[in-house]
């Protein structure tokens, strides 16, 4: 491959990996919330959609999954209403409901997939065909604006009329699902974002100016960072807040700040090679360069190649262990295994603590120990930085991780069962 | 020398996040058969409720001995899945058993509680009045 080519086709396998990857932590989360407890069935949506054939994650507004017919043609969408109804409540418990709709957006009809309620209450609603029915032909809209039982004459089942009134609730809040969401359209800009942007913007400057006057004054300016970052705002950089961002979208209306901060971190790297975050803002990083001055040269441990090469994996099992417990949905607090949620030290787990700590020490006898052989999110963005080499060896372990998640997101119907569900 | 240096490395670096990775992993599958059981229990419990217009007339219960009520009133087919024992309750009144279920005075309400084992925390819970589903 010629020389001049390689570049930017490592850097376009880079951005295309850290999408993938995104991506498909993104809709893995989305289906997984869809399933819930009780993925939908097949053949309960024949019951409504005889032809259907396939059902997939539908990614528009409203969730739920797209009933797809054998030819490939779309015939209508399906949804329930568990887990965002489990707050209503009919004589003992909430109510999982089956909407289907078809083709053309009209609710083809509802089941009652499962309910914690009373059974003969939810039996009564059942067998009562003019509230079952009640809903059919109607659109999402409709039925969201249903909620308000009596003005929309949504009459209760006699003898079951909390059950059967919970049912209606939760087919009206179901429906709303993707409509409130237009009220969040609104860009919430805060002065903490404006100083966020700004110590994004001054370790950029850090990183790359050459003025005098920068320099001179870099000292200043990195505990400015310190600070403010780790002191104040506590606004690290890290697995759990990356993860979050990749499953539930990345909140650039609600934390625009953090958002060109991370964009910083990642894009800068990827497209000049040179990282700002890593070295330039992350106040974990700067106080071990700080430790370096501080603790005596000849209390430094040596490592030998053989540590340093095996103590440059934990990075990326670490990264692996993120992908595993982020599929599988394990419950382990990510922002325990990085030492960052510690400069909350107030709200900061003991975990992190303890991991801030050993870091500490660690990285007082072995300079910059905890960034060059622990830190995942420091690995995460050095895989995407740009080299002038074009492919190097960590576009091996990006491949890797691509690799990873591919198997954990197209595998997961085999090893579901395994884990439990 | 350099080969099992480093093979003790990655080893050790395995088995410090693999460990509790598997702990993980077992806990969630154990999980999953506490929900089983609390969704079983919970449906023969709101049964008992039609039949009887009340919940179990106790206001505390071993799990054993709720099941061996609901057996007798033939809301169970069965004894269900004990998963602390990794078989079927046996009702022995001997196995291992933390699933604990309450009620209030008037037996109104109920409240079912699957604990851990080891450290007595509860890991699920259903009841008519707060945690109304395991979702």
């Amino acid at each position: 491959m010629a020389p001049g080519l390689q570049v930017p086709l490592a850097m376009l396998f880079r951005l295309l990996a850290v999408l993938a990857i995104g991506g498909m932590i993104h809709r893995h989360h989305l289906r997984v919330t869809e399933e819930g407890q009780r993925p939908i069935l097949m053949s309960e949506v024949r019951a409504f959609i005889p032809d259907a054939h396939t059902l997939r994650l539908h990614t528009g507004s409203g969730g739920g999954l797209e009933v797809v017919g054998a030819g490939g043609d779309f015939l209508g969408t399906v949804c329930r209403s568990m887990p965002h109804c489990r707050g209503i409540k009919g004589y003992s418990g909430p109510t999982d409901v089956l909407m289907a709709y078809g083709a053309d957006e009209k609710l083809r009809g509802i089941a009652i997939r499962h309910s914690y309620d009373t059974p003969s209450h939810v039996e009564d609603v059942v067998d009562n065909y003019l509230f079952m029915e009640r809903w059919n032909g109607k659109g999402r809209e409709e039925i969201a604006a249903m909620s308000d039982l009596k003005a929309s004459k949504v009459y209760g089942v006699s003898g079951a009329t909390r059950t059967s009134e919970a049912v209606a609730r939760s087919l009206a809040l179901r429906a709303a699902v993707g409509f409130d969401s237009a009220s969040e359209d609104t860009l919430v800009f805060r002065w903490q974002d404006a100083a966020l942007i700004i110590v994004a913007g001054l370790g950029t400057l850090l990183a790359f100016s050459k003025n005098k006057i920068v320099q001179r004054r870099s000292l200043a300016l990195r505990v400015l960072i310190v600070i403010y970052l780790g002191l104040i705002s506590g606004d690290l950089l890290a697995q759990s807040l990356l993860v979050s961002w990749a499953q539930h979208g990345v909140p650039w209306r609600e934390v625009p700040g953090l958002v060109v901060l991370a964009i910083v971190a990642f894009v800068v790297p990827w497209s000049t090679g040179k990282g700002a975050y890593c070295t330039q803002i992350c106040p974990h990083g700067q106080l071990q360069r700080w430790l370096i001055k501080w603790v005596p040269s000849k209390w430094r441990w040596k490592l030998g190649a053989d540590s340093k090469w095996g103590l440059l994996a934990l990075p990326g099992a670490l990264l692996v262990v993120v992908l595993l417990v982020t599929f599988l949905r394990l419950e382990w607090d990510l922002a325990g295994i990085e030492p960052f949620d510690a400069w909350s030290w107030k709200n900061a787990g003991i975990a992190t603590l303890v991991v801030a700590g050993l870091s500490l020490v660690f990285s007082a006898f072995v300079p910059m120990g905890y960034c060059r052989y622990a830190c995942p999110t420091g690995l995460a963005m050095n895989l995407v930085r740009k080299s002038r080499k074009g492919f190097v060896a960590r576009d091996g372990w990006l491949l890797g991780l691509v690799i990873l998640t591919t198997a954990l997101y197209f595998g997961y119907e085999t090893w579901k069962p395994w884990v439990g569900g | 020398m350099s080969a099992l240096k480093r093979t003790l490395i990655v080893g050790l670096i395995a088995v410090g996040l693999g460990w509790p990775l598997k702990a993980k992993i077992e806990q969630k599958r154990h999980d999953a058969e506490l929900r089983d059981l609390l969704l079983v229990v919970q449906d023969a419990l709101q049964r008992f409720h039609v039949d009887q217009e009340k919940y179990i007339p106790r206001t505390e219960l071993k799990g054993a001995e709720m099941i061996n009520v609901l057996l007798d009133f033939g809301f169970l087919d069965g004894p269900p899945y004990n998963p602390w024992t990794g078989e079927a309750y046996v009702l022995d009144g001997e196995e291992l058993d933390f699933l604990r279920y309450a009620s209030d005075p008037n037996f109104e309400t109920y409240a079912l509680k699957a604990m851990d084992a080891e450290t007595g925390v509860v890991r699920l819970e259903i009841d008519s009045v707060e945690h109304l589903s395991l979702e």
